[in-house]
C-alpha cells in the first residue's frame, strides 16, 4: 500500500517535471477561462437542483426568438458582404508585384489593427443624417439618399462586414498564395481563355480558404457586441446585446447565462465543422 | 474578367479603409460639429484632448494595464509555446486548442462571465483583477507568436545542447529562449494591442474607479459623436500603426537574424 502511493506520488512528480513549462499556462486558464465559462453554465442550468428552466424562458419567449434569429440573420448577411468585397480584395494583392502586395496586406494589417470601437462609430459619420454618403448623394441633387439606413439592420450589415472583413482576407490570401502558378498557365496553354482559367480552375482551388473565411466571419459575428450596439437599432438586436442587458439591467442571471450557454455552443460548434474542414490551426498562422 | 474582379478589389479596399480615413478627415475639421464636407484644418479638437484630464487619466490606465497584460501574457505564454514546440504529448491538440480558445469565445460571454467570478471574489475595479482577466486574450496571442517563431527551428538543437552538456535550465535559458526572442517581442506587443483595444472585459471588470480609454470613449459614444472623439479615434489610429510598425520590424528582424545564422 504504502509502495503504491510512494510510485503514484513519484509518477506525479514526474509528470509535473515534464510539464513543468506548460503548467503556469494550463492553471491560469484554468482559473481565469474555464472555471467562469464552467460558472455560468452552472447558473444556466440552475445547479445543484438542476432544472432547464432558464432555457425553456429564453426559447418559448417571442422576444428572445425574435433576438436570435435577428443573430443569425444579420451574421449570414454580414459573411455574404464580407466574402462578396474580401474575395475580390484577396485576387487583387495575389495578383500584384512584390512590392505592391506588401503595401496592400499592410493596409489590410492597419485596417485590422486600427479599434473595432473607431471603425464601427466611422459609420455613423459615413451613414448618418449628415454624413458623407448623404451629403454627396444630395450634391448630384438626391436628397434623403440614407434615410433609414443608420441605426437599422443595414447600417449593422455593413459595419460587420466592414470590420470583419480582415478575417476573410487572410484565409481566401493563404489558400491563393498556395495555388501552384504553374495551373493557371498550363491551362492558358491548352488553350482556356482566361474566364474560363479563373472559373475552372483558379476559383476552384482557392475555395478551402473562402469557405474558412465565411465560416470565421460568422462564428465571429454571432457574438458580436460593438458594432451593433453602435450601429443598431430596436429591431436589430443581437444576442450579446440581450446577454448585457440581462447582466446589467434586469440582473436576470439564469437567463443571461442560458443565452450565453446557447451562443457558446453555436461559436464552438461552428469551431468545429471549421476544425473538420480546413483544420484549426491554419487559422493561427 | 479578370481585371473586372481587380477593378472590385480596389473598390473593396476603398470599402475597408473608408471608416479610417472618414476619422482622420473629421479630426482635423475645426467645426464644433461634425459635418461633410470638412471646413478647413485645425488641431484644435487634438489640443482640447490633450487638456481633458478625464482622457489623460484613462490613457495612462490604458498603458497600464496593456504593459501589464502583454508582460503577464509573455511571461505565461513563452514556456507554453515551448512546452508545444517540444511535445510529442497525444494531448497537445487539445492543449494547443485550449489556450487559442479565448479569442474565439464571443467577447460579451468571456467578459459576463469573469464579471461573475470576480463579483463573488470581491475583485470588481481592481487593476490587478483586469489585467489578469484581460490576459484571458494575451497569452494566445503570446502563445501564437512564440509558435509560429519556433516551428522554423530544428529540434535538434536542444538536444546538440544538451549533448554538449549544457542542463535542462541551461539550455532553456542560453539556446531556446534566445531562439523565441523575436516571437517572444511580437507577441507582447500583440497582446499589448488587444489590451489596449479591448472593451468588454474592461467595461465589466473595471469599475468605475479603472476605466481605460476604448470604456472612455465608449461612454462618451452613447451621448453622440463629437468632434473631441473624433480626435481620440484618431490618434488611436496613428496608434495602431505605431505598434503595426513595430510588429512588422521586430519580425524582419528575426527573420534577417534566422537568415544569417542558417547562412552561417
Amino acid at each position: 500500500m504504502y509502495r503504491y502511493a510512494m510510485r503514484v506520488l513519484r509518477d506525479f512528480y514526474l509528470i509535473i517535471r515534464e510539464n513543468i513549462l506548460l503548467l503556469p499556462a494550463l492553471l491560469f486558464m484554468g482559473c481565469i477561462f474555464v472555471v467562469p465559462l464552467l460558472g455560468i453554465l452552472a447558473t444556466a442550468l440552475h445547479l445543484p437542483e438542476l432544472s432547464l428552466a432558464a432555457f425553456r424562458d429564453v426559447l418559448t419567449s417571442s422576444l428572445y426568438r425574435k433576438v436570435i434569429f435577428n443573430t443569425f440573420e444579420i451574421a449570414f448577411l454580414s459573411t455574404l458582404l464580407a466574402a462578396f468585397v474580401g474575395y475580390p480584395i484577396a485576387y487583387l494583392i495575389n495578383g500584384s508585384g512584390s512590392r505592391t502586395k506588401t503595401a496592400l496586406y499592410l493596409l489590410v494589417m492597419l485596417s485590422f489593427w486600427v479599434s473595432m470601437i473607431v471603425r464601427s462609430f466611422a459609420w455613423i459619420t459615413i451613414l448618418g443624417r449628415e454624413g458623407v454618403v448623404s451629403v454627396l448623394f444630395e450634391s448630384i441633387g438626391i436628397p434623403g439618399a440614407t434615410d433609414g439606413l443608420l441605426y437599422a439592420k443595414f447600417s449593422v450589415v455593413v459595419g460587420m462586414a466592414n470590420v470583419l472583413l480582415p478575417f476573410m482576407i487572410f484565409p481566401i490570401l493563404g489558400s491563393m498564395e498556395s495555388i501552384d502558378e504553374n495551373l493557371p498557365k498550363a491551362a492558358e496553354t491548352l488553350g482556356a481563355r482566361g474566364r474560363q482559367v479563373f472559373a475552372r480552375v483558379f476559383f476552384p482551388l482557392s475555395l478551402p480558404g473562402l469557405a474558412a473565411g465565411c465560416l470565421l466571419v460568422f462564428v465571429l459575428s454571432l457574438g458580436f457586441y460593438i458594432t451593433p450596439t453602435l450601429l443598431g437599432g430596436p429591431d436589430s438586436v443581437m444576442v450579446s446585446q440581450l446577454i448585457s442587458r440581462e447582466v446589467n439591467e434586469t440582473l436576470n442571471w439564469p437567463v443571461a447565462a442560458a443565452v450565453s450557454t446557447l451562443l457558446l455552443v453555436a461559436t464552438f460548434g461552428g469551431v468545429a465543422i471549421f476544425n473538420k474542414v480546413v483544420g484549426i490551426d491554419r487559422l493561427f498562422r | 474578367m479578370m481585371r473586372m474582379i481587380k477593378i472590385l478589389g480596389g473598390i473593396g479596399l476603398a470599402f475597408l479603409l473608408l471608416p479610417i480615413v472618414v476619422v482622420l478627415l473629421y479630426s482635423i475639421n475645426p467645426a464644433p460639429y461634425i459635418s461633410f464636407p470638412p471646413t478647413g484644418f485645425s488641431l484644435r479638437w487634438f489640443s482640447a484632448l490633450l487638456e481633458n484630464d478625464a482622457i489623460i487619466r484613462a490613457v495612462r490606465t490604458s498603458l497600464v494595464v496593456a504593459l501589464g497584460v502583454a508582460a503577464l501574457s509573455t511571461v505565461l505564454g513563452t514556456p507554453a509555446a515551448i512546452w508545444l514546440w517540444r511535445s510529442n504529448s497525444r494531448l497537445k491538440g487539445a492543449i494547443h486548442g485550449l489556450l487559442m480558445a479565448p479569442l474565439l469565445t464571443p467577447l460579451i460571454v468571456l467578459a459576463v462571465s469573469i464579471y461573475a467570478l470576480y463579483s463573488s471574489l470581491h475583485l470588481i475595479g481592481s487593476t490587478v483583477g483586469l489585467i489578469v482577466a484581460q490576459t484571458t486574450l494575451g497569452l494566445p496571442m503570446v502563445v501564437t507568436a512564440v509558435t509560429a517563431t519556433l516551428a522554423n527551428v530544428n529540434k535538434d538543437l536542444e538536444r546538440a545542447a544538451a549533448v554538449l552538456g549544457a542542463r535542462r535550465g541551461q539550455t532553456l535559458v542560453r539556446v531556446t529562449l534566445p531562439t523565441a526572442s523575436g516571437g517572444m517581442l511580437t507577441g507582447f506587443v500583440l497582446a499589448f494591442g488587444i489590451s489596449f483595444d479591448e472593451l468588454l472585459i474592461a467595461m465589466f471588470v473595471a469599475g468605475i474607479t479603472g476605466q481605460t480609454l476604448p470604456v472612455k470613449i465608449w461612454e462618451q459614444l452613447r451621448t453622440g459623436v463629437s468632434p473631441e472623439i473624433t480626435a481620440a479615434a484618431a490618434a488611436l489610429i496613428m496608434f495602431s500603426v505605431l505598434l503595426l510598425v513595430v510588429v512588422v520590424v521586430s519580425q524582419s528582424i528575426a527573420r534577417r537574424r534566422r537568415e544569417r545564422e542558417t547562412a552561417r
